[in-house]
């Protein structure tokens, strides 16, 4: 087995060796750490694509790297994985729970409705936020009580940044 | 000439500029100092930082602008500026040709709610609702006087931005000062109107062209049903909805309304037809649309010469005027958006840009490799249109050339445009205005879990190899062993296709 990749996608870890000889490949895939059925196929180029020959068809592929992951693109599919550090340490997998709210995309938050101490229920508007000059609803993902407000609008935020932390009621 | 705008469809009016020997200036804000657009034009003049507000929508610094560079003529595009009347007044007072109509006709059609009762007084039909005004008690009123569901929609303006659709009148207070906020931020005028949402419904608009003395004929129709939040993702001509009796008296209407305001330029007269074939006047868009692509490709005519032509005070040209449509034409907008996340704007770098080159098959694109994507503008990254001698040939040329394009470095709806236009509900014509918001739910559920894609991890992993860096492979090994001495591919130097 060659040199093994991990990736991440999803929420699952994908541990991925390719081996390669005269454009024939063989892959060996452990999704969460189980092994699949090894996949052969043909590999050759024709720019700018990577083309795969799989059971008699032929795949145009992308790829392009980034610092913490890679951008693949199959026959207009297009998606990212992470890779998984060798540290162990867990990709930016959204550890999300239901108590944050957080900003669905890169954009500018244009209001909070909540203040510290407010009651709210699932699906209470929460804050609203502008990116590309539509607006977008953020709304509570569970009954709670406003623990911390953590931006102010105005404010750039990128995606996934926490904007308004929830408590559960039970412990307020 | 200078084009007012950015993006695909700057750099668009920038090809007819050029074919027209015609000297082109664009205006660029510091998100776009390398941008396609800038690129594109024969010169570029910055008007302002990064928020449209302090310079796409600045009429002085375009202004300012356009005096410098001597500019004679002004190409609004669409969004921005392009149906301020207080914009096109601007550019006539200074002396330039405006690309649009008058500032009088603006005022009349541009404008929802004045629009509706011009058109009623036409005898076209409209549909039920009401024009009510900027305070939000008289919204709140005026809504409470219909049926649920309702729309809320900006008087000022189109393109789906400002507008709500209230199921429960729970919502209703919300919705109104969302819908406020949205139309000021992108209008400057908190005016709203009220209608009644009928039900099913198809989204089919007009192409006109008004020669601004009383004259318009009619391009043919675009039908638009398939949007999500109120923006069209899939536009096609002819609708699989419109009979010949329907066409022709759609058309009259559209010319009529445009022909009662001496319309000048290009326009689109937007209905919506219910399934027994009644149609209803919503607005007429003072501008070129996005979607114009495909009326282009059935009539072979460029309507941004025609507006260039009839700004100039031409009469409309005789091929205008004696359109033969020919085929069948389809537009798939492609969105730096996440279909898996409501549709929400992403951003991120384009790492690569790959554009298919296939007979039938027009790219009208504002992103190039290395441009960040932000989160200053609209969300548009491209248009791929495909013309087909039948409705079918256009539909898989479109997909096929979606399959050949790669946009890698930011999430976008490449894959669900390619799984709608192969849906049967695309195949068959089924196409209405709630289509995608329930189709959306059901294509989430059914995509293939990534492991069934060895491909994709095969090129996730050689994407570090010399194998993978297929683009400028040209001095990789070719991987095939048949050591072809001429196969330009193995070529180690600078030569380029």
């Amino acid at each position: 087995m060659g040199k093994v990749t991990r990736l991440t996608h999803e929420g699952h870890t994908y541990a991925v060796s390719v081996d390669i000889q005269d454009g024939q490949v063989t892959l060996k895939v452990d999704k969460d750490g189980v092994s699949l059925p090894p996949t052969d196929a043909r590999v050759q180029t024709l720019d700018p694509w990577l083309l795969i020959q799989l059971d008699g068809r032929s795949y145009r592929c992308l790829a392009a790297r980034d610092k913490e992951g890679v951008w693949v693109s199959v026959e207009g599919r297009s998606s990212y994985l992470k890779f998984k550090s060798a540290a162990g340490r867990e990709d930016h997998a959204p550890v999300t729970s239901a108590t944050d709210v957080r900003a669905p995309m890169t954009g500018t938050v244009i209001k909070i409705v909540v203040e510290p101490g407010a009651v709210v229920a699932k699906g209470n508007l929460v804050a609203a936020m502008e990116a590309m000059k539509m607006e977008y609803r953020l709304e509570a993902q569970m009954e709670g009580k406003v623990a911390r407000v953590l931006c102010k609008p105005g404010d750039m935020v990128d995606v996934g940044a926490l904007l308004v932390e929830l408590a559960p009621l039970s412990s307020a | 000439m200078l084009v007012a705008n950015r993006g695909e469809i700057a750099v668009r009016i920038m090809r007819t500029l050029r074919a027209l020997h015609l000297t082109s200036v664009a205006v660029y804000s510091d998100a776009d100092v390398a941008a396609p657009h800038v690129l594109a034009a024969d010169r570029a003049l910055r008007i302002g930082p990064a928020p449209a507000r302090e310079s796409y929508l600045k009429i002085d610094a375009v202004l300012a602008a356009a005096r410098e560079s001597g500019a004679e003529a002004v190409h609004p595009g669409y969004g921005f500026l392009a149906e301020n009347p207080a914009f096109a007044q601007a550019c006539e007072d200074a002396g330039l040709v405006f690309l649009g109509p008058t500032a009088r006709a603006m005022s009349a059609l541009g404008d929802k709610a004045r629009a509706r009762s011009q058109a009623s007084a036409l005898g076209v039909p409209t549909i039920p609702g009401h024009d009510a005004g900027t305070d939000p008690a008289d919204v709140a009123r005026a809504a409470r006087s219909l049926q649920l569901p309702l729309l809320l929609k900006a008087a000022a303006g189109g393109g789906g931005k400002g507008m709500r659709k209230i199921d429960q009148w729970s919502d209703l207070e919300e919705a109104i000062e969302a819908a406020q906020r949205e139309s000021l931020s992108a209008f400057g005028d908190a005016r709203l109107v009220v209608e009644s949402c009928l039900h099913p419904v198809r989204h089919v608009e007009v192409q006109v062209l008004g020669d601004g003395k009383g004259l318009a004929v009619a391009l043919g129709e675009r039908e638009c049903s398939l949007q999500r939040r109120h923006q069209k993702i899939i536009e096609e001509t002819p609708s699989v909805a419109v009979s010949p009796a329907l066409r022709e008296a759609m058309c009259d209407a559209a010319c009529r309304a445009a022909a009662s305001v001496d319309y000048r330029g290009l326009g689109t007269v937007e209905f919506l037809v219910d399934t027994e074939g009644h149609f209803y006047f919503l607005e007429l868009n003072a501008r070129l649309q996005v979607e114009h692509p495909v009326t282009e490709w059935v009539t072979g005519l460029d309507l941004v010469a025609l507006q260039i032509a009839v700004g100039e005070g031409q009469p409309i040209p005789a091929e205008a005027r004696d359109v033969v449509m020919r085929g069948a034409s389809i537009e798939a907008r492609l969105y730096a958006e996440n279909p898996l996340a409501g549709f929400l704007p992403t951003s991120g770098r384009a790492l690569e840009v790959i554009w298919p080159h296939h007979p039938g098959v027009r790219i009208d694109s504002g992103i190039a490799r290395g441009q960040d994507v932000g989160v200053y503008y609209d969300p548009l990254l491209a248009k791929i249109i495909a013309w087909g001698d039948t409705r079918e040939m256009a539909r898989t040329r479109l997909v096929s050339a979606l399959r050949d394009t790669a946009v890698v470095g930011l999430t976008t709806n490449q894959a669900f445009l390619i799984d709608l236009l192969e849906s049967e509900i695309f195949k068959s014509g089924q196409t209405f205005t709630h289509t995608v918001d329930e189709w959306v739910g059901p294509w989430k559920a059914q995509r293939p879990p990534l492991y069934e894609d060895p491909a994709f991890l095969i090129a996730a992993v050689l994407s570090g190899t010399a194998t993978g860096e297929s683009r400028n492979a040209q001095s990789a090994v070719s991987p095939d062993g048949t050591g072809d001495p001429y196969n330009p591919w193995r070529r180690q130097d600078a030569w380029r296709v």
